[in-house]
């Protein structure tokens, strides 16, 4: 027992004299990170002063740095499995040195919170796989007198501590606003055999703060291969190599203004930036992969992406999920009779098919069917290869459409195949569309995003054993203004007994990409899916569960689950009142969904409620006034800053809405400043209409309002601008309800 | 923040396990259906210390359909989790594996607040899922407080308190008025122990609502109160009287460690060129208010040490026990009375009538200062020198007085603390109302708005400002705009502009309808009585005071007024009142509350107050063409 005793204290000492030898080891090579950022001085990194004009910034970066050192080394190890291991360096070193000009700043930069170590070796056999990361950080303080106060880094906390991760956590201690703080984050990571992409790094000429000097180095082996675009006018790297045979790409820039947020912008469209992204390529790597040894590539890189992805979707095999194709062929009557049939109807029951597939799979083992499903997006790509693999099966004329989302990066500046979304075009006797989006998209619906967007075609060609790809360029169309529509029906009435709680009827009809918020916010899942599984000619949920004797059990329990949640129906309605009004109802009596409009863009969602509301109505004297405006939902009325505008106007679609309101005159008053309502103006961008008149015992007013694309340039800004001002003072008009003498 | 014993009532249950959903729990699908615990006493001969062990078994039900639950426990440096197990359907999971990690509490920039967690699933309706933790306190002292409810509804629990008779403990029941709880007690001869057992039904699931009170207010649970332990003769004392409780604090203050010669450097750097003590005290104060930033930390017995407050002073930043510390070591050195203070925040229920760590949370500095006692707590930021924070007003404190100690309360200002007045001329011109505006901000409103400026971005703080006080309204246009120094807390603050309110006026006819309240505070301030089950308790009281002078067009009178509003209670006052002096039209309005803390049973009457006011609001003046 001694012995035993003996050996384990052995054991522990020796753990703990290892410990203190890495820990002084990892300190030796903090101090020479230490010198190696901070000796050089490079005169950006010694400025102590900020122009004038910049007092009032919050903070400004008076340098920024990012270098990446990349470099590669055989290590022969003596194993069956592994056989030579390639051993690969990452050194990457963020450098800031910001004026710290107010208490939010000082805020932002008062912690720095690091993974100080990582390691996720393996090991096979008698083999180690290194994959190893070590983080150093330093800071140092400028106070306005010139000292130079260096941060003692030794005062982190670590939140997690053991032998194989450290994360710590570094509150900067004696930082003051008017401090100028110089600090950096060191990562050197060693992996052996990893294949991975490094990246994307992105850099974007500009911030939140005023930028005065800004470089980004990166030197990489020469086994590498390097891709990098430079996006809505960012500059290029100067490339090179060094005496090494190092790849080195350098970029300096100086006085990058702040971004200043706008109305609709699509930030990575209008500012610029670089992604830069590289990875280390074996010469047997180098045949098929799209990042060249050696190489650095420069701008459009999308047709080396879709070699790779031809490559990838021509391969044999594949995880396709060909159930949609199933659920097809049974809905009519089995593959043969399918000859019969027209294609633009298979094409129709397909599409269901993979919506009722992908949207209405419910897990057994965890019953969850809140409103939050509703919400679950497909992937496109994945949805968009399947459905046109099946396609092609049938003998279906189609193509893949490989796009960008307008609120991301554009299609020439994608550097994975992970940033293109898809969509199939089908040609059926008629073109039809399919997007692999939300539960509620119909059957030839282009997501609004994608609309007017370029692509690249992928046809499939059917071989005697295979599908091959031929590829081409595309452009995806655009809805017009009437195909994205909110069209509001409201009749208002004033309680008898209290003239100042309004009665609203309300009927809402939507259609196109307008329609989609308000149908996931209002449609219950279980009534989805009876749909979905009608349409496809399958039993829905609770009957399928009943039918089988392994499953029919379930059926309480999702029939509970499901009530659970049509009971939360008149909160969503309550909520869907509250954001069109952006005020509470006192009451909801009624609520329906009309038309759940999931298959047919002909009909339109459509829902209405019965509500009663306060604070639309003052009493004045013995007369009231009614906030008429209002009525049509809240609106904001356009900054005064945001009223001049350089930067172009990325709207979500083209659209109209409309709204028919009828006023019921309450006995004994009459309606006053009804023709104040009536207002028209019409521009390039869109129109806005009103008029209103007293018919009978009803004051009634139509308003039309719509924009005409979903894009301007910034020169049509004001036209806009008029539209939306129009609008908003007819938002703020009033009705006297006078009291008839 | 001095280390806070309820950290439970922090975990939220937000814990998130990939893939898993857990959806909306607080609902009747699960239930605890029977819940066992058992805390007993225990003396840890090796370690010579007495222990707390703990064991909890709880069964958890599946009423409707089958589901995952997450299930957290936390621990700490001082308790320990032994063992966990669980079985679901009377089976061992083998693909559940507990976690144990870091729990980043919020606000917290480290605390030693550790979580094991795990999804626990419900494999279908009418299942169960049964969960054990086994768990050590290892000192008496951190064993403070047994609660009984749960996120879910309970239908049974027992709860067994063992305590061998060398240990003396008094176990005092907090909330257990109108829940289901019964006590029985029974001696174990062969342990010399009595066993306390509580047997819980229908105990219903914890509900958060806003503002409401904290949870020793609220839930049913046990105050432990660990007083001694005589073992073998010897008498261990742990928190038998209050004083056992500050000479514990005092032996953890008396070896800090402060450096004096550097406290005394920076004091005297501080207060240079200032001869009068108020304002030498005030520059102190106000220095580590502006220079030190606020960073919790809670850490052990850390959580309730100071840092050196020469450390304070150099880092620029502290919790609030280094901040308390550093504020009484820079007066000391200047030669005043200065002391350190343990305060329980209102948050808590509990004062030092029951000696316990969980009676204080936050530590501040008490002056002894020509025959008054003021306190000083630098963690509120923007609030000026003898103005209080509600969270501290009358909480009794545990004031340093060398060996011994002085029980007192924090003063309790009134409402007049806390003003919030505005007054503006104006005048018609077309439909909109244009003129001048002055604004007038004293104690936590001042402090309410300079926090904010301070952490919106410089460039921006004029722009949020004028957002602030046109409430977004872009038709409610502000120029002209000028404040006094929003850094110096020392004074009130003011804001003067001038104000065209556009579309204010409504003309139709020979007559004008006006608006002449635009912020109409409180409108919509009803409460729902049959959903709040939760006292409400306002941040601060307050004294809003509007006043709005209108002059009257030209060959125009008042035909019409709103109804005037006074309503006035030993809690809150509201008023409304139109005057007529010649020419003008004079609207004055006052909000004042002066009893943050509003109690279920006066809902109604509020919500009736409410709309009196809300009706004045929805009615406009009229004036009509002579």
């Amino acid at each position: 027992m001694k012995k035993l005793i003996s050996l384990v204290g052995l054991f522990i000492f020796s753990a703990q004299v290892f410990a203190q030898k890495a820990d002084a080891k990892y300190k030796e090579h903090a101090a020479d990170v230490q010198k190696e950022i901070w000796d050089p001085k490079a005169a950006p990194f010694q400025v102590k002063d900020i122009p004038a004009d910049m007092n009032n910034e919050s903070a400004v970066i008076i340098a920024r740095s990012f270098e990446v050192i990349n470099s590669a080394k055989l290590k022969l190890k003596f194993s069956l499995f592994i056989g030579a291991a390639e051993r690969i360096s990452y050194q990457t070193t963020y450098h800031e040195r910001v004026k710290i000009n107010d208490k939010a700043a000082l805020d932002e930069y008062s912690t720095i919170e690091y993974t100080k170590k990582l390691d996720q070796t393996m090991v096979a056999g008698f083999t180690k796989i290194y994959d190893k990361t070590d983080t150093y950080i330093g800071a140092k303080i400028i106070k306005s007198t010139g000292t130079e106060v260096v941060v003692n880094t030794d005062e982190e906390v670590l939140t997690t501590n053991t032998d194989k991760a450290k994360e710590g956590k570094l509150a900067i201690s004696n930082l003051q606003t008017g401090d100028i703080l110089d600090y950096y984050i060191r990562i050197e990571k060693m992996q052996e055999n990893s294949t991975e992409v490094q990246g994307p790094y992105t850099f974007v000429m500009g911030g939140d703060y005023p930028i005065l000097y800004y470089a980004a180095r990166l030197q990489l082996d020469e086994h590498v291969g390097v891709e990098y675009i430079s996006a809505n006018g960012a500059p290029a790297f100067k490339e090179g190599k060094n005496d090494d045979g190092d790849l080195t790409l350098e970029l300096t820039q100086k006085n990058l203004p702040k971004f200043q947020s706008s109305l609709w912008t699509s930030a990575l469209r209008q500012y610029p930036y670089i992604t830069v992204q590289y990875k280390f390529v074996s010469k047997a790597e180098d045949q098929y992969s799209h990042f060249n040894r050696g190489e650095i590539k420069h701008g459009f890189l999308s047709d080396d992406l879709i070699d790779q992805f031809k490559k990838t979707l021509q391969a044999p095999g594949g995880l396709i999920n060909y159930y949609p194709l199933t659920l097809t062929q049974t809905y009519f009557g089995g593959e043969k009779k399918m000859k019969d049939i027209s294609q633009d109807s298979i094409v129709k029951t397909l599409y269901n098919a993979w919506r009722y597939n992908t949207f209405c799979s419910f897990p057994t083992t965890n019953i969850n069917v809140s409103n939050d499903i509703n919400y679950n997006r497909a992937n496109s790509l994945i949805g968009a290869i399947s459905v046109s693999r099946m396609l092609t099966s049938l003998d279906i004329d189609n193509t893949i459409f490989l796009v960008c989302s307008r609120n991301s990066n554009s299609l020439k500046n994608v550097t994975g195949i992970g940033d293109f979304d898809a969509l199939v075009k089908v040609n059926a006797g008629k073109q039809y569309w399919l997007a692999f989006d939300d539960i509620v998209t119909q059957f030839n619906e282009i997501p609004a995003r994608f609309q007017g967007e370029d692509a690249i075609t992928l046809m499939p060609q059917k071989e005697k054993k295979s599908i091959t790809y031929e590829d081409g360029r595309g452009k995806v169309p655009v809805t017009a203004a009437a195909e994205n529509s909110i069209a509001e029906s409201l009749n208002v009435s004033f309680d008898a007994a209290n003239m100042q709680l309004l009665q609203v009827n309300r009927t809402c009809k939507q259609s196109g990409s307008l329609r989609h918020g308000d149908q996931m916010q209002l449609l219950l899942m279980e009534d989805m899916e009876a749909s979905l599984a009608t349409a496809v000619t399958q039993k829905k949920l609770l009957e399928r569960l009943y039918d089988d004797k392994k499953s029919k059990k379930l059926v309480d329990e999702f029939s509970a689950a499901f009530a659970k949640e049509r009971s939360n129906q008149k909160t969503y309605f309550t909520n869907e009142i509250n954001g069109q009004f952006d005020a509470k109802p006192k009451d909801v009596s009624t609520y329906q969904v009309n038309q759940p409009a999931l298959f047919s863009a002909k009909t339109p969602f459509e829902f209405s409620s019965s509500f009663s509301m306060e604070n639309f109505v003052k009493k004045a004297g013995n007369n009231y006034i009614l906030e008429a405006g209002k009525l049509v939902g809240s609106y904001s009325k356009v900054d005064d800053k945001e009223r001049t505008r350089s930067v172009d106007i990325y709207m979500p679609c083209a659209r109209t809405f409309s709204y028919n309101i009828s006023i019921n005159i309450p006995k004994g008053y009459n309606a006053k400043g009804v023709e104040e309502l009536n207002k028209t103006i019409s521009n390039e961008t869109g129109s806005f209409s009103s008029t209103a008149a007293i018919e009978g015992d009803a004051v009634n007013i139509k308003i039309a309002r719509t924009y005409a694309n979903n894009f301007e340039k910034a020169a049509n800004w004001p036209k806009l601008l008029e539209l939306m001002d129009g609008f908003y003072n007819f938002t703020t008009q009033k009705i006297l309800l006078e009291k008839s003498k | 923040m001095v280390k806070s014993i309820v950290a439970v009532f922090l975990l939220t249950f937000c814990i998130l396990f990939p893939g898993v959903n857990f959806g909306a729990e607080k609902d009747s699908n699960v239930v605890i259906s029977d819940s066992k615990e058992m805390y007993e006493f225990v003396l840890q001969k090796s370690a010579g210390i007495v222990a707390v062990k703990q064991n909890i078994t709880t069964n958890y039900y599946c009423n409707d359909y089958r589901t995952t639950i997450p299930i957290a426990e936390m621990y700490d440096n001082e308790t320990l989790i032994d063992d966990v197990d669980f079985t679901v359907d009377g089976k061992k999971p083998k693909d559940i594996k507990p976690k144990y990690s870091y729990y980043d509490v919020d606000d917290y920039f480290y605390s030693d607040e550790h979580v094991c967690y795990f999804p626990l699933p419900l494999e279908r309706k009418g299942s169960s899922s049964s969960v054990v933790f086994k768990k050590t306190v290892t000192d008496p002292r951190y064993f403070i407080n047994i609660f009984f409810s749960d996120s879910y509804l309970i239908l049974n629990k027992e709860v067994n308190i063992k305590v061998p008779r060398w240990m003396k403990v008094e176990l005092k029941e907090m909330n257990f008025k109108g829940f289901q709880i019964t006590k029985t007690s029974n001696y174990d001869k062969g342990d010399d122990a009595d066993i306390y057992t509580y047997t819980v039904k229908n105990l219903p699931a914890r509900e958060g609502e806003s503002n409401c009170p904290g949870p020793t207010y609220i839930y049913p649970h046990i105050l432990v109160l660990a007083k001694e332990a005589t073992v073998d003769n010897v008498k261990k004392t742990y928190f038998n009287t209050v004083a056992d409780q500050y000479a514990w604090y005092r032996q953890l203050v008396n070896n800090i460690g402060n450096d004096e010669t550097i406290i005394k450097a920076r004091a005297q750097e501080i207060t240079a060129g200032l001869t009068n003590d108020l304002d030498k005290i005030k520059a102190v104060f106000y220095w580590m208010q502006n220079n030190v930033r606020y960073v919790a930390f809670e850490d052990g017995i850390a959580g309730f040490k100071p840092d050196k407050a020469n450390e304070v002073i150099r880092k620029k930043y502290g919790d609030c026990k280094g901040m308390a510390n550093a504020t009484k070591e820079l007066l000391k050195s200047l030669g005043y009375d200065a002391r350190l203070v343990w305060i329980g925040t209102n948050h808590i229920a509990y004062d030092y009538s029951t000696p316990s760590l969980s009676v204080d949370n936050h530590m501040i500095c008490a002056l002894k200062f020509q025959g008054k006692m003021y306190f000083l707590d630098a963690t509120e930021t923007y609030l000026g020198f003898n103005e209080y924070a509600e969270r501290i007003q009358g909480r009794q404190v545990l004031v340093e007085d060398g060996d011994k100690y002085i029980l007192t309360n924090i003063p309790s200002p009134s409402y007049l603390q806390n003003i919030d007045h505005e007054s503006r001329k104006l005048s018609i011109s077309g439909t909109d109302l244009t003129g001048t505006a002055t604004h007038e901000w004293k104690g936590e409103e001042k402090e309410t708005i300079i926090s904010q400026l301070n952490a919106i971005k410089k460039d921006k703080t004029e722009e949020s400002f004028i957002r602030y006080l046109s409430d977004d309204n872009k038709d409610y246009v502000i120029t002209n705009f000028k404040t006094s120094d929003v850094n110096n807390f020392d004074e009130d603050l003011t804001a003067s502009y001038s104000v065209n309110h556009k579309n204010a006026v409504s003309s139709f006819s020979k007559e004008y309808y006006v608006d002449l309240d635009f912020s109409k505070e409180m409108n919509s301030f009803i409460f729902d009585t049959a959903k709040r089950s939760l006292d409400y308790w306002f941040p601060h009281k307050t004294d809003i005071e509007r006043e709005t002078e209108l002059t009257l067009p030209s060959g125009y009178t008042v035909t019409s007024l709103p109804p005037n509003v006074e309503v006035r209670n030993s809690n809150y006052e509201f008023t409304v009142t139109y005057t007529q002096p010649p020419g003008k039209l004079v609207y004055k309005k006052s909000i004042i509350i002066k009893n943050t803390k509003l109690q279920k049973s006066q809902f109604a009457q509020w919500n009736k107050d409410i709309e009196k006011l809300a009706a004045s609001y929805n009615e406009q003046v009229v004036l009509t063409a002579k």
